[in-house]
């Protein structure tokens, strides 16, 4: 039912994605991608439906209890020193998160020539690509020359 | 030249070579008991060997290699070079570039590209002494746990050429695990680095996120992407570790932290005593088929014996962490692999429908280099960012990922590692993934959370299955603290040791 009800919005959405994410797909990759799509949002059907509420602290079992009595883990912590390694946690995060930054300048331009060297196409140091705006355009200006 | 030292004790055929580690043998070599290109003689011998059939190696620079083995021993001889892995043969994942040498990342769409700068942690292998011998088969763009999505075909398992060598960095596990190189980098987004690792009975780290620059590492999902070492024991990664790691102004988002606690050399295996242990035991023995359960708990009573205090313990978020994984990593792909448009680097189509116009000429090129699994992926990518859906799945699978942060934090205030599995099903045969994607998926579900949290995870080899196949355990530490995830494995290894 619902597999159903994915399946016919995904026809219609494939195509609409599969111009956002620049492919070009035949008729019979449309029909695949959709089922493809569907699976993964079937995937995704937990995170969906998730909804945030105060979670409940961590649990600890003993292992050698098969897991069945809870207690707190072989080697007693004071709230002292758990307060301070939550302390030192946070203080690691800003760390992590702390990005370094540097100025947006080129520093490779004589590199120029080698960077060319990958481009599929190119001419007198440049690119070379095939016309960005549709034939339409220069039939309806009657401007073909350029 | 001077004397070479005392040779009685160095088996100098390529098998006694291939059996020492890359610390072990670059100290032969830098002790001037075993030249810089015997060694690699042993590894192109064992090239030469396996390689037609185990497909490690997407490009492989022979001559490069000797030419650089040459270099590195005359900075040896004449005292310049000295660190802990100078001379060691390596392999380097296909995604990594190198300058002058093609990187493929396992696509038609890069197969001849050749970069024009070498990342930065060529630099530093480099700098260290370390050969190159070639670029390592990987999934397409990393996106797979089998090295069966690369264009250039399937890595095949060094025990059992019917199995996958795990994936993504499939080809630098199977390298190091059959001798083809003695140690190797591989990159991991969701388990790509410890998944292979396991399956091949190989030591495989993912670092902190942010302690080793990504400056040339080919992007997938950049809020995950760590480059991590595959060696054959903890010290090997440890070194190959201490290399690589580093602040560096081309990569924003790597930090210092990780110089002002290298505590990763100081750390002793005598520091297990006292120290608190998480065992994540996965549901029930009967559950767990391939050996799983019995690997944490045999390891667990290993710890025990060494005077750490282990509990079990749970962790939460666990069904959100797939979905949530996947919708990040799929979202950040498809962002990052907008780049690939035929007209800067990379493939541009044939067609001559192509030739007439811009947009045509780039969605061609774009569906013809990459493949189905990439294909796939940049379109769900495109699907959880586009309007409308954003909020419903993007938005929230990053508050959730938050949440699943915060909840490892408190896990690791509470124990110092957190012992669990890497792999949910048995090592898959090759040709099985393929059919069913999303089952393999689902065998990412021990691997993501140290992605998404950012925290330094190792897998290593615990116990060998019936069928003599490695199963491999996970140990996941506090930011930076990877030393003592080194120490760990050391300290298990050794005890493995003695026992035998």
């Amino acid at each position: 039912m619902k597999n159903d009800k994915h399946t016919n919005r995904n026809t219609d959405m494939i195509e609409k994605i599969s111009i956002l994410a620049q492919l070009s797909l035949t008729e019979e990759e449309k029909i695949l991608a959709g089922e493809d799509m569907a699976r993964m949002l079937d995937f995704f059907a937990l995170l969906s439906a998730w909804e945030e509420k105060e979670q409940d602290p961590v649990e600890s079992t003993d292992v050698r209890n098969g897991g069945r009595e809870a207690v707190p883990g072989d080697s007693t912590v004071g709230a002292e020193e758990t307060a301070g390694r939550i302390e030192t946690t946070k203080t690691e995060i800003t760390k992590i998160t702390g990005n370094i930054l540097r100025r947006d300048e080129v520093t490779n331009e004589e590199a120029g020539e080698e960077l060319m060297a990958n481009a599929p196409l190119q001419k007198n140091g440049m690119f070379v690509v095939p016309l960005s705006i549709s034939a339409g355009y220069e039939e309806e200006t009657g401007d073909g020359e350029n | 030249m001077t004397e070479r030292t005392d040779q009685k004790n160095i088996d100098h055929d390529s098998a006694g070579l291939l059996s020492l580690s890359a610390t072990t043998l670059s100290s032969l070599i830098t002790g001037r008991q075993v030249a810089a290109a015997e060694a690699l003689d042993a590894v192109f011998s064992k090239i030469e060997e396996r390689e037609e059939k185990l497909h490690c190696y997407i490009t492989i620079d022979k001559e490069g290699a000797y030419r650089r083995a040459k270099q590195v021993q005359e900075d040896i001889d004449s005292g310049l070079l000295k660190g802990p892995l100078a001379g060691v043969p390596v392999a380097v994942k296909d995604n990594i570039c190198t300058k002058g040498l093609r990187t493929t990342c396992g696509s038609k769409m890069l197969e001849h590209f050749v970069p024009t700068y070498d990342a930065a942690v060529m630099e530093k292998l480099g700098a260290a002494g370390c050969i190159l011998i070639g670029k390592t088969n990987m999934d397409e763009f990393a996106f797979g746990s089998t090295t069966e999505t690369s264009a250039f075909g399937p890595t095949y398992h060094p025990l059992d050429p019917t199995l996958v060598p795990g994936g993504s960095s499939g080809g630098s596990a199977a390298a190091v695990a059959s001798g083809e190189a003695f140690a190797a980098l591989g990159s991991d987004t969701g388990g790509s680095v410890r998944q292979p690792a396991t399956c091949c009975g190989v030591v495989g780290c993912k670092p902190t996120y942010g302690s080793v620059s990504r400056y040339g590492l080919v992007a997938y999902a950049s809020s995950m992407d760590q480059i991590g070492p595959l060696a054959k024991n903890a010290a090997d990664c440890r070194a190959l570790f201490s290399v690589i790691c580093g602040q560096d102004h081309r990569d924003a988002t790597s930090v210092a932290a990780v110089e002002e606690k290298r505590n990763f050399d100081t750390f002793d295996t005598a520091d297990l005593k006292g120290l608190r242990i998480g065992a994540l035991m996965p549901g029930t023995e009967e559950e767990n088929g391939n050996g799983t359960w019995k690997a944490v708990s045999e390891t667990a009573d290993r710890f025990r014996k060494m005077g750490a205090g282990v509990s079990a313990c749970k962790t939460e978020f666990d069904d959100l962490l797939l979905p949530v994984y996947y919708v990040l990593a799929q979202a950040e792909a498809s962002s990052n692999l907008e780049r690939f448009d035929g007209v800067k680097y990379g493939y541009r189509t044939k067609d001559p429908m192509g030739e007439r116009d811009y947009h045509e000429m780039v969605k061609r090129s774009r569906s013809e280099g990459f493949g189905s699994e990439v294909r796939r992926r940049i379109l769900t990518g495109c699907y959880v960012l586009s309007e409308g859906y954003y909020d419903a799945y993007y938005a929230k699978a990053m508050k959730i990922r938050e949440k699943i942060r915060e909840a490892y934090d408190r896990l690791l205030t509470e124990y110092d590692l957190l012992l669990g599995p890497v792999m949910k099903d048995p090592i898959p045969k090759i040709g099985e993934s393929l059919k069913d994607p999303f089952r393999m998926y689902s065998g990412d579900l021990y691997t993501v959370a140290a992605n998404l949290t950012g925290h330094p995870a190792i897998s290593f080899p615990a116990v060998k299955d019936a069928e003599g196949l490695p199963i491999g355990l996970q140990l996941t530490g506090r930011y930076f603290e990877e030393g003592l995830l080194f120490a760990a494995v050391e300290a298990l290894e050794g005890c493995r040791e003695n026992s035998n």
